[in-house]
């Protein structure tokens, strides 16, 4: 072994230039190569050999598969690999350079005997210098043979099993060991992830009856299969679960360490398997945790599984990636659906306290605030097949962490046509007495292996799928993965556990190909110089000389089952110098480093850290304090309990809960403006009066509680008679009663000038349309005020529009003269809003609609008629591409619209506010979202299928039941799940089918701004990227910071979503702060203040002269209120 | 059976071509009378012409398969039977009489479709789903799937001999209450305690006449469905064990299927017209909630509310029909389980039977000994019904 000083010398070497100075090598080369076991002399397999008392039926994780663990165990500078097998021999290989490895297992004494072999760890427990090898065992029911190794490093090439000296030799059904230092003391502690051995309770949502409530029942039992930490206490490691409050039932797959509220003190992020959810265990700081996901995270993926916690946008704050089992490839996706995707079942898990999962990745987005976004969709990385691994690192060097994530499973056990129809034939032979051979069972079963996904960084919240650009290894089962750079040319290898397969080896030949762009800077942590100590959970900052920000943590466990070389690696792209480097130890003590050059490794010392200084606030120019508990206004809107879905099944989002809607004036002539509010069906709306000190207290309206059955979608007050004060027009809507129900007639309260109202029997025409809008608007120049109403969705035949109203005023008597008036606007789409403003310029108003499934559409007034005028749309594809469409072509799910001058040229702009691009379903201009929709069973229900593009074709998003369910008759064409599994949403219906039948489109998802160019000519700019994390609600344009443009305020979010569809929860508020020519930046929560969660739908902004405050009205849920500072 | 269709749905599969057999086959045995007339919207049925002779049987044959083919969703399967059955047919003779069977057959199962398709069933498809109340007492899904309870609109689906789904009603309800002394609390500590004592025999009796059509299992990932005969299907061959051991003619064994389907038929809009009228709680939910957080009954419970047990009902209703014509005291060894892992059992009678049904369903932990009880008594008021309205009346 080398000697203490010549292992510090060579880590203060800069690295190996061979790199560099090695030739190009020829294009083609992609950036990972699979180097063969003949060249690398890495023989491993992790093969599982089923038999009758231990495979799949048996034991349900046996494919779980199994870790490897990368680290020097000889100091030699070179790290070296050792492997976990879930049925055979762990195995260790030297890395004798130059992509050659040596088999050690038996000299070194490190098979790990027998058991089910899981997660592996290389980790200095003595701090000796030398790496020791954890080694962790599950599933068989001997405790025996699954205790825990810890093979201690003799330094002489072989390892000895000192497990049950230091107190670590604990026989749980455990998946890995996560070794760190929970109370900051300087030594390592250590958090076992472990599993219930019995499944049956997996999927179960048991629950009881305590003192009057209903709760969930938590399972007893201790031994063996919940999570347990242990305090390390001078080599002694101490069983201290039940004091730090870390007891988990939950079947943990993986567990992620890491800073998450940035105080100095390491905190845990455990993904678990099946019905529990997920626990984030945020460190108190006195030795215990709390687990507080509901707080920091909305929603969390179903069955998770690995995990990692890495900055992925690099704004210097921890995102937190897991994995889940949703297939992207559309014709297997149709074949393994995932089974809990049932709106009752979905909601008992919500009502019990298992919280929001959904079937598929998540990617947590830190919004600094103390909350997190779930932006997978949007990411573009939501669903990658069986997924067990995701490893975020940097594999090109360009300064953007990319993702590589393992997946596959041996055999495809939730295949449908397999579960459904070739188990049941199984089963009937075994029940006939007869016995039935276990390869002949087995080989019924689908065995697909999948390709390992790898996503390069964009630098956009995106990521974009290089599994084919960058690596050529072949379809696998793969499982536990570790990256390393095992030549020492400064990018990261990696080393991938296949099941019944060779393990990969990819070469990663970024520096070899591109050194120019692609230059490094690594660093190892130790508790001062000379001790061997090596520190985990130390933070590192980078600026480059563009101020692009880059941040990692040291936890080398990461991913699944496995542990990655003992160096933190960043890629720094072209920059040679990084002018700032800042190494955050536990506790927040640091060093900053100033002018670092790239192309090294550093070494950095706890003991040269001093604490941190309390840094500068930043100056904040826009700044709200949230003062919701001051009793200014106080209001929560409650909605009434209405499935859309039972009477509609596949129907992407609830029509039904679209409230709280207002209005506001001063009603009482007090001069301070007060506020309606609607209310659901079956809650009055109200009426809250401002008085002097800005506080609203709720006027009790008897002629409000009089119609509260009704469900008011939306509010004006204007004057309706002509007498000076304000009258209220209500529209009522909902969707949740039949089609044409006198709850659908709209209300006219008349004001008798101090604020009391009456409604007025006779003022409105009878009506039973489901509306949704309304504004004022002399249409006929007559001096009063005439209304629009618009019309939202035919109840129960989503997405057939309702008929909007135009409304003559006569003397306070209102006609329905739509169709005298205003043909076009008769049933013009599902309308959400409605703008009377003159657009084009010609000194007279238009009437500008916009709504789901629909474009924006412009019609003026001309020779006693609405007529729609002729407008075209520019924008700029993401290929770059300039593109022009007709203004009919811009349809989206638009929930609001506000005619302004954005870019102060003196005409209108729209702002256009619509679903937002973290949504399961997408659509574009060339792809877009398609329902075709008609009774096509003849059963007197419409049937809406919808369909969304995948890998360039529209296939329907339902599974073959759902569709089954709603149109029977499709039992008979899809037979076999396969019959169906590629299907795309043409090939569904036959041509007789789709006669008659009507198609909605859907081509735009993106909110933004539409710029004015004159001429019925506009030109399309996108929000910035925060601003398409979730629905735009309403907004509130205003010039803010006084720079002279305007910025615009913004709230989303919706539960309104199929659970399949799955809630859109990522927003809140957003600022977006313009910068010019219709160009807006992101100022997010943290920087302003604005904290919001939940289903924010209105804003109420109420300027003065002394003070600014937003309320945001919230569905089914209390109001927010801000004050600006 | 590979379509997996809900007991419901099965009950109307297994009638309509029972039916559209027996209004061929009759027509060679003039002690069976047409149906038509005597089943609600079924007016006539249309004869073969004049002068073209017809071989009823095979008639029957083709009729059934047309009739069974549009009802059920592997269609394949009976294009396959008929394209051997007809090929054999020619294989022996290719005279006209055979194609004059083949074309009446056709022709009855096209009237008798054209009568099927105006029973409502088409538009309950798309009615609403069933919506679950907060109220206390009323049904909450179940495990393991949590589904949506099934058929909450099967009582407006045509009856055969019904005035109206709820013609049979029981006078006695079982009213949930949590009162210690209350009917409701009695018996549903009774199917606890049964449930924590059962035997070996108890045990196999509800496992014996489990015959839920879709057992979900999820263990993880481990999702798998257990799929054994419902619980008409299970009577249809117990009809079809005695009509064999009988050895009755095709005409009386067509009499037996046919008024043991309808029987089915009609017990299963009753039962459900009472299920949702009630929406009553399940055992494993209220005993979970006040009695034991970890009981469980010991047959999965299916997805619909309680009262009253569809299972007793439509077998009572049909031991009913069964006594009718084979009389009380019919001793029989039903061997319908052997295919489903089960041995054979033997029974007195088909009230028998029934008796141990009902009860197989409170040994099983999905229902309360009082709704047992009514439901005997619901079933049997049906069969008779039945009895009188299609047989007794000749």
């Amino acid at each position: 072994m080398p000697s203490l000083h010549r292992r510090f010398a060579f880590f203060l070497l800069i690295v190996s230039l061979t790199g560099i100075t090695k030739a190009q090598q020829a294009n083609g080369t992609k950036l990972f190569s699979l180097l063969p076991e003949t060249s690398t002399g890495i023989n491993f397999r992790n093969d599982i050999v089923e038999t009758p008392s231990l495979f799949y039926y048996t034991y349900e994780y046996l494919f779980t598969g199994a870790g490897v663990c990368v680290g020097d165990i000889n100091n030699d500078g070179l790290p070296d690999i050792y492997f976990s097998s879930t049925l055979g021999s762990n195995k260790l290989y030297l890395n004798l350079g130059n992509f050659q490895f040596k088999d050690i297992t038996e000299s070194a004494g490190v098979n790990a005997g027998p058991g089910i072999k899981t997660g592996v760890s290389m980790v200095d427990i003595n701090n000796d210098g030398l790496l020791d090898i954890f080694v962790c065992k599950s599933g068989l029911k001997d405790p025996n043979i699954r205790k825990k190794i810890l093979y201690i490093n003799n330094g002489n090439g072989t390892f000895t099993d000192k497990a049950a000296e230091y107190g670590l030799d604990d026989a749980s059904f455990t998946m890995q060991a996560y070794f760190f230092d929970y109370d900051n003391d300087g030594d390592k502690d250590v958090f076992f992830l472990d599993h219930p051995n019995d499944f049956s309770k997996s999927m179960t949502i048991p629950v009881t009856m305590v003192n009057g409530k209903m709760v969930y029942v938590e399972d007893t039992g201790t031994v063996y299969v919940t999570d347990r930490l242990l305090e390390n206490r001078g080599g002694k490691f101490v069983d201290i679960t039940k004091k730090a409050g870390v007891i988990d039932r939950g079947f943990g797959l993986s567990a992620s360490i890491a800073d998450i509220n940035n105080d100095g003190w390491p905190d845990m992020y455990v993904a678990n398997d099946f019905n529990k959810p997920d626990f984030l265990y945020i460190n108190n700081r006195n030795g215990t945790f709390t687990n507080r996901l509901t707080e920091y995270i909305k929603h969390t993926s179903f069955s998770a599984m690995g995990s990692d916690i890495s900055d992925i946008n690099n704004d210097g704050l921890e995102d937190i990636y897991v994995l889940d089992m949703a297939v992207e490839d559309p014709v297997r996706q149709k074949q393994l659906f995932a089974v809990n995707q049932n709106y009752d079942k979905f909601n008992l898990m919500v009502k019990y306290g298992l919280y929001y999962q959904y079937p598929r990745n998540s990617l947590q987005l830190n919004n600094a605030d103390g909350t997190f976004s779930e932006i997978a969709n949007y990411a573009g990385v939501a669903e990658t097949e069986w997924s067990w691994a995701p490893l975020i690192t940097d594999f090109d060097n360009d300064g953007w962490k990319d993702i590589y994530i393992t997946n596959g499973l041996k055999r495809d056990i939730t295949d449908w046509d397999y579960k459904v129809f070739i188990l049941d034939s199984v089963m009937r032979t075994m029940n006939s007495g007869k016995s039935v051979d276990l390869n002949t069972w087995l080989q019924s079963i689908p065995v697909v292996p999948t390709r390992n996904y790898i996503y390069r960084n964009n630098g956009t919240l995106k990521f974009d799928n290089y599994t084919d650009a960058w690596c050529d290894a072949p379809a696998s089962f793969s499982s536990g993965a570790a990256y390393a750079d095992l030549d020492n040319d400064g990018d990261l290898d990696l080393v991938v556990n296949n099941v019944d397969g060779p393990a990969f080896v990819l070469k990663n030949n970024t520096r070899e190909t591109s050194a120019a762009s692609s230059h490094f800077l690594r660093f190892r942590f130790y508790k001062a110089p000379g001790a061997f100590n090596e520190v985990y959970g130390v933070t590192v900052k980078l600026t480059d000389q563009k101020g692009q920000v880059q941040f990692q943590h040291y936890d080398p466990q990461r991913g699944f089952l496995s542990s990655m070389e003992h160096v933190l690696h960043f890629g720094t792209g072209a920059e040679t110098m990084i002018p700032k480097v800042e190494v955050t130890f536990p506790g927040k003590k640091s060093i900053v480093l100033n002018n670092v050059t790239t192309d090294q490794q550093l070494i950095l010392f706890e003991q040269n850290a001093s604490p941190l200084k309390n840094t500068v606030e930043k100056h904040k120019t826009i700044s709200f304090k949230d003062i919701s508990k001051e009793p200014k206004f106080r209001f929560t809107q409650k909605e009434n309990d209405f499935i859309d879905f039972k009477r509609e099944p596949l129907i992407p989002y609830k029509c039904s809960r679209k409230g709280p809607y207002f209005a506001k004036a001063d009603i009482n002539g007090d001069g301070l403006e007060d506020i309606f509010i609607g209310g659901a069906a079956g809650f009055e709306g109200k009426l809250m009066m401002q008085n002097v000190n800005g506080a609203f207290v709720e006027k009790k309206q008897p002629a409000f509680a009089a119609d509260k059955n009704f469900e008011d979608m939306s509010a004006l007050f204007f004057d309706a008679d002509g007498d000076g004060d304000m009258d209220l027009y209500v529209v009522s809507g909902g969707a949740e009663f039949p089609a044409g129900s006198n709850l659908y007639q709209d209300r006219l309260y008349i004001n008798n000038g101090k604020g009391n109202f009456a409604r007025s029997a006779k003022a409105l025409p009878a009506e039973g349309f489901n509306g949704s809008c309304v504004i004022a608007l002399d249409f006929d120049g007559d001096g009063d005020m005439d209304l629009f109403v618009g019309g939202h969705v035919v109840p129960g035949v989503f997405p057939k529009p309702d008929r909007c109203m135009l409304l003559q005023n006569n003397k306070g008597v209102f006609t329905d003269v739509t169709s005298l008036y205003a043909k076009e606007l008769l049933t013009p789409g599902i309308v959400n809003q409605a703008a009377w403003a003159d657009v084009n310029g010609d000194g007279k108003k238009e009437l500008s609609i916009s709504g789901e499934w629909m474009p924006l559409e412009i019609f003026s007034y001309q020779e006693g008629q609405f007529r729609k005028t002729q407008n075209i749309i520019h924008f700029i594809l993401p290929s770059k591409k300039d593109t022009m469409i007709s203004m009919d072509a811009f349809s989206g799910w638009w929930y609001n619209m506000k005619a302004e001058d954005i870019d102060n040229d003196g005409d209108l702009d729209f702002v256009m506010g619509n679903r937002g691009l973290n949504c399961t379903i997408k659509g574009n201009i060339n792809q877009p979202c398609t329902i075709y929709a008609k009774d096509f069973d003849n059963n007197g229900s419409y049937d809406a299928v919808l369909g969304y593009y995948i890998w360039g074709k529209c296939y329907p998003l339902y599974s073959r039941d759902q569709l089954i369910d709603q149109v029977p008759s499709m039992r008979k064409k899809f037979i076999r799940y396969r019959d169906y599994s590629g299907k795309t949403l043409d090939d569904i219906f036959t041509t007789a089918e789709k006669k008659d039948m009507d198609v909605y489109k859907t081509n735009f998802f993106e909110s933004g701004v539409l710029i004015n160019d004159g001429n019925n000519s506009f030109h399309f700019v996108a929000f910035p990227e925060k601003a398409q994390l979730s629905t735009i609600n309403d907004m509130v344009i205003d010039d803010m910071d006084n720079d002279g443009i305007k910025d615009i305020l913004v709230c989303g979010n919706t539960n309104d979503a199929a659970v399949m569809v799955g809630n859109l929860d990522a927003g809140g508020a957003l600022l977006l702060k313009g910068t010019g020519q219709g160009n807006f930046t992101s100022i997010s929560a943290a920087d302003n203040g604005l904290s919001v969660r939940g289903e924010a739908r209105k804003i109420v902004y109420l300027k003065n002269k002394k003070t600014t405050s937003v309320i945001f009205l919230k569905n089914d849920d209390a109001a927010q209120v801000f004050v600006r500072e | 059976m590979i379509d997996f269709f809900t007991p419901p749905v099965a009950s109307r599969i297994y009638s309509y071509p029972n039916i559209a057999f027996y209004e061929c086959i009759r027509q060679d045995d003039p002690s069976l009378p047409s149906l038509a007339g005597k089943l609600n919207g079924l007016k006539v049925i249309p004869e073969a012409p004049k002068n073209s002779e017809v071989d009823h049987f095979i008639a029957a044959c083709v009729c059934f398969s047309f009739v069974a083919q549009n009802l059920v969703g592997s269609e394949y399967k009976f294009d396959d039977w008929r394209k051997s059955f007809v090929d054999s047919l020619m294989l022996k003779d290719n005279n006209d009489i055979i194609k004059n069977s083949l074309v009446y057959g056709r022709t009855v199962a096209d009237s008798i479709l054209l009568w099927s398709k105006k029973d409502n069933y088409g538009p309950s498809r798309g009615m609403p789903r069933f919506s679950i109340s907060s109220q206390a007492g009323t049904w909450q899904p179940t495990p393991a799937d949590y589904a949506p309870a099934i058929e909450p609109h099967w009582n407006t689906i045509r009856p055969y001999t019904l005035s109206s789904p709820s013609q049979f009603s029981p006078k006695e309800k079982l009213v949930y209450s949590r009162k210690k002394n209350s009917m409701f609390y009695k018996t549903m500590m009774e199917v606890y305690k049964i449930g924590i004592n059962l035997d070996t025999t108890k045990k196999l009796i509800a496992h014996y006449w489990d015959d839920n059509p879709n057992v979900s299992v999820n263990l993880g990932h481990l999702n798998y469905f257990i799929h054994k005969i419902s619980p008409g299907g299970h009577w249809i061959m117990i009809t079809q064990q005695a009509c064999k051991e009988k050895n009755e003619s095709v005409g009386r064994s067509s009499l037996a299927y046919t008024l043991t389907s309808i029987a089915l038929f009609d017990a299963f809009i009753c039962s459900w017209d009472e299920k949702f009228k009630t929406n009553l709680i399940r055992p494993i939910t209220v005993i979970n909630q006040f009695v034991d957080k970890n009981w469980q009954p010991y047959i999965q419970t299916p997805p619909f509310p309680e009262f009253t047990s569809g299972h007793a009902v439509i077998s009572n209703s049909a031991a009913t029909i069964l006594t009718g014509l084979f009389g009380d005291n019919y001793e029989f060894t039903d061997k319908t389980e052997i295919p489903f892992g089960n041995d054979t059992r033997h029974f007195k009678s088909f009230y028998d039977a029934a008796w141990e049904v009902t009860w197989s369903r409170v040994y099983g932990g999905i229902h309360y000994p009082e709704t047992a009880r009514i439901s005997i008594v619901q079933g049997k008021e049906i069969g008779n019904h039945v009895l009188k309205t299609l047989y007794l009346q000749r």
